[in-house]
């Protein structure tokens, strides 16, 4: 199992080689030098060539290349075009939001799907689970940004609960949390539901039943545990996604997160922001699915098993 | 079966229907909507006095009254840059004008230069040496004294910031003759100089902060308020420095949060967790003017909308083609389906309000018929011509739509090209000149000269070339066109130098570079009872001296 754990961290090394190659390679060819971005508009010829090589965009992409990945690997970043602050710093700035913001709206998403798939499936065509599908749907098919305008409306402005915006004090991170959670809430409702139809129809359960085990226990620690692998594989995908940044959340509730960090940095076409911010996230996310298979090695013994030869 | 599919069919009918109601209702039932319907009807108040100028001043700050410790302004554009010489920025100049001192400032009520840092100087009789003297007990926010020295570094820096260096272009030396007198050469007379001085970029820097660290030394100013926080894309904040030599501020701290969603500002301030929104969406003017808690400040703008004719490309080289596509302009239509009404049009080449602004200008009207005239005298045939438009926000290529439309009416083939803010400012600074028309704004404040001389003017090159000047969109090269700007800068008469310029502005008008188009309004929602703060035309707001009662 360590074994495996190493290889994967290694396995890290050409997946963000490759990450930060391919962002090099987009904003190098988007519209517009980022030399003219930067320098004022009464910039000489020497100024912006000065300026051209400050910037690290001298020399040819492949060049640039590997002048960033050397700075990479002694923990540089770069510093932004914009701000003229480190990269790294204006990362980690963000990174505690945004972990904040996936990690309640996750638990926001597992505590509304998982109950509400496993009733879908237990009481498969009944009116629970229309319901129960009729809910995912609509979580599915509402707009990020207006349920979060629709439940500011309301919990800000009307009841004035909870603020609308900003990222100050633990309230803050509610309505961002649950605007997110709903619509990650709908896939994780469905597959929640389909996997447990898949398990609850296995022989072993009609065995565990006819052995007198009560109707609670075959669903809650026989079938569930059995279905969890889907149900971890999605959580992991959609994790990964939201630690990307809820670009539309972030800007309703003006959330200081990393997705609104990418996305101004390329409106700013701030390149070594972008190429920092998104080298990070790739790191993020690789590990939160080295976590996801590590976990589906506990919840499924046989693939411990695999694992371990 | 078949009536489980029926009844699945029929749910799912009825909840996209709701779905579908609801996202209709959400904007009819949203104060939002009721707005939208009126746009026709512009809401213009004004919660303050307005100067003659266009600014307008809150009422001012009464020594009795108990004020709030702290006020938050919502922000629609990021502070991204601290350094005054490092960008340009209104949400930065904003910033510069709590934390940094000029050595002169603009007098809001008149437009004219006024003592700052520099309580008072002389000219020399021929406009070139200026003396200033600086006030005696002025220092940075954090003890230390600011001098001459100070001021001195400031301008040399400036003259290597490509933001800063075309204001200090005709400084040839400057000298600290001892700690609170500086004395400061020009090349040649020029009228506009000290307006230049008072510009944001201009603020006078800490050389024994900037020497230290020259990244967050340019921060250190000798301002009312001194930098207390920044995180850039969430909130800037400052803190009142209480040894200002004029007497602190009446509020302890401000806070500029960043609320990039117009709707989330407008509601942060209605639930009270901002004190003043910048720039709310014009559908929500009327809400705020409804809300007996807030008062909706507006006044027309200096950022000026024009389409810039890049006349080195081919067919715009024509001055005929470019008067064909002036008189193509609809600017009613522009100003109501692009701005809701809220605009006003504009016929000049420099802003509203500027010195020399010629009131009776020729007017480009919207003609058809003389625009395929123009078409005609040009050699070019209906159906000849094709151009790229580069539009970057939504009013913008509403505008660009409309011009679109007028244009194939006379045969000339519009094509929009939507890019992103900073790929279209890219485009236009490129030095490749890869562009053909544009819909771009400018908001200069820096006197007639620095307008007409950086939308229009040239320099000329060691080679004998000219080379067009920064924001010289059009890419106009005329000698006689420079050489009128040179004598109306050193002209001494004030009446003179205002006929000169109206003069400037005709010539322009034959030329035909661009087409101005509109200005539109400053819009802020601010809670009832805020003092202290000067609304400015030009976006670049003064809070100062803002306050709120307790």
């Amino acid at each position: 199992m360590h074994r495996y754990i190493i290889k994967r961290l290694l396995m890290l090394i050409p997946v963000l080689l490759g990450v930060a190659f391919i962002i090099f390679a987009i904003m190098s060819v988007a519209e517009g030098d980022p030399v003219y971005q930067v320098a004022g508009p009464d910039a000489t010829e020497e100024q912006l060539e000065a300026l051209r090589e400050e910037m690290g965009l001298n020399g040819s992409l492949i060049e640039r290349y590997f002048r960033y990945i050397g700075n990479l690997l002694k923990g540089d970043l770069g510093v932004s075009y914009v701000t003229k602050l480190d990269v790294m710093q204006l990362y980690l700035q963000r990174l505690p939001n945004t972990l904040r913001l996936a990690s309640i709206a996750m638990l926001v998403a597992v505590a509304l799907s998982v109950p509400l798939g496993i009733v879908a499936a237990v009481n498969q065509n009944s009116w629970k689970d229309t319901l129960a599908m009729i809910l995912a749907l609509l979580g599915l098919s509402m707009p990020n940004f207006w349920l979060g305008l629709l439940l500011m409306l309301l919990f800000s402005l009307k009841l004035g609960w909870l603020p609308s915006g900003g990222a100050e004090g633990f309230t803050s991170v509610i309505l961002p949390a649950v605007t997110v959670g709903v619509g990650l809430a709908a896939l994780l409702t469905r597959t929640t539901r389909s996997s447990m139809l898949d398990v609850l129809r296995q022989d072993y359960l009609r065995t565990a039943r006819a052995k007198g085990v009560s109707e609670r226990k075959v669903v809650y620690v026989h079938a569930l545990r059995n279905a969890l692998i889907p149900i971890i594989t999605i959580f992991g995908v959609q994790f990964s996604n939201v630690l990307g940044g809820s670009v539309l959340a972030e800007t309703v509730f003006a959330w200081p997160g990393v997705g609104r960090l990418v996305v101004d940095a390329i409106d700013q076409r701030d390149i070594p922001t972008v190429t920092g911010a998104l080298i990070m996230t790739t790191m993020l996310v690789t590990i939160v699915n080295l976590l996801v298979d590590i976990i589906y090695a506990y919840v499924d013994p046989r693939i411990k098993a695999q694992y371990t030869k | 079966m078949k009536k489980k599919s029926l009844c699945l069919f029929v749910i799912l009918s009825v909840l996209l229907a709701l779905v579908g109601c609801s996202k209709g209702s959400s904007s009819g039932s949203s104060a939002a909507a009721p707005a939208e319907t009126e746009a026709a009807a512009p809401v213009i108040e004004s919660a303050g006095t307005v100067t003659s100028t266009g600014s307008v001043k809150s009422a001012e700050v009464d020594e009795t009254t108990n004020y709030k410790d702290t006020v938050i302004i919502g922000i629609a554009n990021d502070v991204n840059n601290l350094d005054p010489q490092g960008s340009n920025t209104d949400a930065n100049m904003m910033v510069f004008y709590l934390t940094h001192e000029r050595l002169v400032n603009i007098d809001p009520d008149t437009n004219e230069v006024i003592p700052a840092l520099a309580e008072s100087w002389t000219v020399s009789e021929d406009g070139c040496v200026y003396d200033f003297t600086l006030a005696a007990d002025a220092t940075f926010t954090d003890g230390t004294p600011c001098t001459a020295e100070d001021v001195k570094f400031t301008y040399d820096r400036a003259k290597d910031s490509s933001f800063a260096m075309q204001k200090v272009a005709d400084v040839v030396s400057v000298e600290a003759v001892d700690p609170t007198h500086v004395r400061i050469t020009l090349s040649k007379p020029n009228q506009d100089w000290l307006t230049l001085m008072a510009h944001g970029g201009m603020s006078i820097l800490s050389k024994a902060a900037c020497e230290k660290d020259p990244v967050k030394g340019p921060y250190l100013g000798s301002g009312m308020f001194s930098l207390e926080e920044w995180i850039p894309g969430s909130h800037c904040s400052f803190v009142r420095y209480d040894g200002y030599r004029k007497g602190p501020a009446p509020t302890r701290r401000i806070d500029l949060k960043l609320y990039k969603e117009a709707s989330t500002r407008l509601i942060a301030l209605q639930t009270g967790e901002i004190d003043v929104c910048i720039d709310p969406s014009t559908t929500d003017l009327q809400r705020i003017a409804e809300d007996p808690k807030l008062d909706l400040i507006q006044t027309p703008n200096v950022v000026m909308l024009y389409m810039p004719m890049q006349m080195e490309k081919p067919g715009l080289d024509n001055v005929h083609v470019r008067k064909a596509l002036a008189h193509a302009m609809d600017k009613d239509s522009i100003v109501f389906a692009a701005y809701d009404g809220l605009a006003t049009i504009h016929n000049n080449y420099i802003n509203r309000g500027q010195f020399g602004l010629n009131p009776d200008i020729h007017v480009y009207e919207y003609d058809l018929e003389k625009a395929a005239a123009e078409l005609e005298l040009s050699g070019y045939k209906p159906g000849d011509l094709t151009f790229h438009i580069m539009v970057d926000n939504e009013a913008k290529k509403t505008a660009a739509l409309i011009f679109q439309n007028s244009c194939a009416q006379i045969g000339i083939n519009i094509v929009l090209e939507e890019m992103e803010t900073a790929a279209l400012k890219g485009k236009l600074n490129d030095a490749a000149l890869d562009y053909e028309l544009a819909l771009y704004q400018f908001t200069d404040d820096l006197g007639t000269d620095y307008t007409l001389r950086n939308q229009h003017g040239s320099t000329m090159q060691e080679d004998g070339t000219l080379k067009k000047n920064g924001s010289n969109r059009c890419n106009m090269k005329d000698e006689k066109f420079n050489e009128m700007l040179d004598a109306a800068l050193v002209e001494t008469d004030v009446e003179q130098r205002r006929q000169d310029y109206y003069e400037i502005e005709n010539y322009l008008d034959e030329i035909c570079p661009i087409v101005p188009i509109c200005t539109s309004y400053i819009n802020i929602g601010a809670k009832k009872g805020l003092v202290g703060a000067i609304w400015k035309p030009d976006a670049k707001h003064d809070f100062r001296l803002i306050a709120l009662p307790e």
